[in-house]
C-alpha cells in the first residue's frame, strides 16, 4: 500500500543526490561547504522520517496507554545536527585561510 | 494531527523542500544560496514537527536556521570573489540517476512510513524509562543517561570546534587584545583590495578624522558616515535588542531546565543563549566589546569539565564512569541530579562555543588581522 | 429555573465566542493572502518587504487571537496571546532592519517609467 508519506523517502534521496552534486562539482570552497550542509539535511529527514509510527504522539511520556514515535533516531540526530554546524564552521575557518594564503603568495 | 493530514502536508513541504535544492544548485550568487540554505532548514524544521520530532526541530531552528545562517552571512560579508554559476554538460549527471536509482530500488524493502523501524531497540527504551530513570521525555532520559558517553563525545566535538576555530582565526594573538583603538584606526586601510576586505573598524571621530586626513582624502567625518564606510547603528535594532535580551535569557534556562519534562535540554538552550550574544554583535556594530575569546575559551571548557567530572564522580563513589545511580540513595533522584549536572555542562559548553564561533567570524568580517 | 437560564446563557456566550474567533480566523487569512498576493504583484524589493511586513505584522495577530479565544484551557490562550505579543513586537523590527539594510546598500526604489 503506497501512502503519500512515502514521498518524504523520495524528498530525502532527491536531496542527497543535489547535497552531493554540489560538493562534487562546485567550482569554490563555499560551494562545496553548502552542498555538505544540505547533503547532511537530508540524512536527518531520512533518518526521522522512519521512526515515526502511525497514530503515535511525540515521545514523551504521559501514560503508557498512548503509542509514542520511536525516540532513539531523535537523539542521533540530535547530535547530527550540532556535529554538523560544528564542521560547517570549522570548514569555513579552512577556507578562509586557504583564501588569504592564496591571496599572500601571489 | 491525523497520520493522513500530518503525511499529506509532510509531502507538501517535501516537495517544497526540493525546489529549495534545486533553487540553491541553481543559484549564481552567495548571498542567494546562503538564504536559500536558511529557507530550506525552515521547510525541514516544518517537516520535523510533523514527524512527531519537537526537540529536533527545536535545536534544528535554533542552529540550522538562525546561527548557521549569520554564520555564513559574516563568513560572506568578507568573501569578495564572484561566483559563477557551473558550466557543465548534462553527461556529469548521469552517475547521479544510476545513483539513486539504486537507493530507490534498495528502499523498497525499507519499511513502510508510519511502521517505525527499529522498534525493538525503542520498545526496550519506552517500555523501561519510567521504571529506571523516571523522566517523562525518551529523548532526555535516552541523551543524558542511556546514551550519555555518546553526548560526552558530541560535547567534545563542539569544543574542539571552538579551538580549532580559535586557532585558525587567530583568537589566542597576543597582538590583538593589547591593539587599542589608534592603531586599529591607523591600520585599517580605507580602500584596500583584497580578499578579506577591512569593513570599518573606526570607532571615534577623531581617530576617523585623523586616519581620513591621513590617507588624504577630501570627504568630512559626516560624509564617511554617510557613505556606509563607517559602520552604524540603526535605532530600531539597539532599542529592541535591548529589550527583547532578558525575555530570550529567560527562555534559555527554561528550556535547559525543563529539558527532562518537556523537548528541550542543554544543546537547545546553549543555541539560544548564544543569539541573545549574536543580536548584540549585530546591533551594535560600532561599539568596542571588551575581547572576550579568554572568557569564552574558559566557559566552553569549563562546560566539558562539569560533564566529564560529573562521571569521574561517580567512579569516585564507587560505581563505573557516567553510572548516576551512584549519585544519592533513590534511583530516580539521582537520575534527576546526574541529568541535571550533565545538561548544564552541555549548555555551558554550547552557549560558549558557539558565541566564540561568531565572534572570531565577526572579528575576521571586520578585518582585524 | 436559574440554573436552566444561567446554562442557555453560557452556551450563547460559548457559540458567540467561537463565531468571533472564527471570524479573526478569516480575516487574518484574509491578510495573509493579501500579503502573498502583493508578495508577486509589487514591482520594486521596497513595495515586496512592505506586502510581506503586512503578513507577518498583523495577519499572524489576527489568527493567534483567534486560536487563542477556540481554547479550552485559559493557560493555553496566556501562551498563545505571550506569542502575539512577541510576533507583534519582533516582526516589525526584523522587516525595518532589512529595508534600512537595503537602503544602506544603495538599493534604489523603483521609479515609473513614462512611455
Amino acid at each position: 500500500m503506497i501512502n503519500i508519506g512515502h514521498i518524504i523517502y523520495l524528498v530525502a534521496v532527491f536531496v542527497f543526490l543535489g547535497g552531493l552534486y554540489m560538493t562534487l562539482s562546485g567550482k569554490s570552497y563555499i560551494r562545496k561547504i553548502i552542498g555538505l550542509g544540505i547533503f547532511q539535511n537530508s540524512i536527518l529527514i531520512f533518518y526521522i522520517a522512519i521512526g515515526k509510527v502511525r497514530g503515535g504522539i511525540m515521545p514523551i511520556d504521559i501514560g503508557p496507554e498512548h503509542s509514542y514515535s520511536s525516540p532513539v533516531p531523535h537523539v542521533l540526530m540530535l547530535t547530527a545536527i550540532v556535529v554538523g554546524f560544528a564542521t560547517l564552521c570549522v570548514g569555513l575557518a579552512l577556507a578562509i585561510k586557504i583564501e588569504r594564503g592564496k591571496n599572500a603568495g601571489s | 494531527m491525523s497520520f493522513e493530514l500530518s503525511s499529506l502536508l509532510l509531502g507538501l513541504f517535501g516537495f517544497g523542500l526540493c525546489f529549495v535544492t534545486i533553487s540553491i544548485i541553481r543559484s549564481k550568487s552567495l548571498f542567494t544560496s546562503i538564504i536559500l540554505l536558511s529557507a530550506s532548514s525552515l521547510m525541514i524544521m516544518l517537516c520535523y514537527l510533523l514527524m512527531d520530532a519537537p526537540d529536533v526541530a527545536m535545536t534544528e531552528a535554533a542552529i540550522g536556521v538562525c546561527l548557521s545562517t549569520s554564520v555564513l552571512l559574516k563568513f560572506a560579508k568578507g568573501y569578495r570573489h564572484a561566483e559563477e554559476a557551473e558550466q557543465n554538460s548534462k553527461l556529469h549527471l548521469i552517475p547521479y540517476f544510476i545513483l539513486g536509482s539504486i537507493m530507490i530500488y534498495a528502499g523498497f524493502d525499507l519499511a513502510l512510513y508510519g511502521e517505525g523501524a527499529g522498534s525493538y531497540i525503542s520498545d526496550y527504551f519506552l517500555r523501561h524509562t519510567g521504571n529506571e530513570i523516571g523522566v517523562p521525555s525518551f529523548v532526555a532520559a535516552i541523551l543524558a543517561s542511556y546514551r550519555g558517553y555518546d553526548t560526552l563525545g558530541e560535547t567534545t566535538v563542539i569544543f574542539t570546534a571552538a579551538m580549532a576555530l580559535s586557532i585558525l582565526l587567530r583568537g589566542f594573538s597576543s597582538k590583538l587584545s593589547s591593539q587599542t583603538s589608534e592603531s586599529i584606526s591607523s591600520n585599517a586601510d580605507l580602500g584596500s583590495i583584497s580578499a578579506f576586505r577591512p569593513e570599518g573598524v573606526i570607532i571615534n571621530k577623531d581617530a576617523l578624522a585623523s586616519a581620513l586626513s591621513n590617507s588624504g582624502s577630501q570627504i568630512s567625518v559626516r560624509e564617511a558616515h554617510r557613505s556606509g564606510m563607517t559602520p552604524k547603528g540603526n535605532i530600531v535594532a539597539e532599542v529592541m535588542v535591548k529589550f527583547i535580551a532578558p525575555f530570550i535569557l529567560f527562555l534559555a534556562v527554561y528550556i535547559q531546565i525543563c529539558g527532562e519534562i518537556s523537548p528541550g535540554g542543554g544543546f537547545q538552550a546553549g543555541a539560544i543563549f548564544a543569539s541573545i550574544a549574536i543580536g548584540f554583535y549585530l546591533a551594535f556594530p560600532h561599539k568596542v566589546l571588551v575581547n572576550p575569546v579568554r572568557v569564552l575559551t574558559i566557559a566552553t571548557s569549563v562546560g566539558l569539565l562539569i560533564y566529564a567530572s560529573t562521571g569521574l564522580l561517580t567512579v569516585f563513589l564507587g560505581s563505573w564512569y557516567l553510572d548516576y545511580y551512584a549519585l544519592a540513595p533513590d534511583p530516580h533522584f539521582a537520575q534527576k541530579i546526574g541529568i541535571f549536572a550533565i545538561e548544564l555542562g552541555v549548555g555551558i559548553t554550547v552557549a560558549a562555543g558557539m558565541m566564540l564561533i561568531y565572534f572570531l567570524f565577526d572579528r575576521e568580517a571586520k578585518g582585524l588581522q | 429555573m436559574i440554573f436552566r437560564m444561567t446554562r442557555y446563557l453560557k452556551i450563547r456566550m460559548l457559540v458567540l465566542i467561537s463565531i468571533i474567533a472564527y471570524g479573526l480566523i478569516v480575516i487574518g487569512i484574509f491578510f495573509i493572502t493579501s500579503s502573498i498576493i502583493g508578495l508577486f504583484r509589487f514591482p520594486d524589493f521596497y513595495t515586496k518587504m512592505h506586502a510581506a511586513g503586512v503578513a507577518d505584522s498583523f495577519g499572524i495577530q489576527l489568527c493567534l487571537l483567534g486560536f487563542a479565544l477556540m481554547q479550552t484551557s485559559v493557560m493555553a490562550a496566556v501562551k498563545i496571546i505571550i506569542i502575539m505579543i512577541l510576533f507583534f513586537l519582533l516582526s516589525p523590527t526584523a522587516n525595518h532592519l532589512l529595508i534600512a539594510a537595503a537602503h544602506k546598500s544603495g538599493l534604489k526604489p523603483y521609479k515609473k517609467k513614462n512611455k
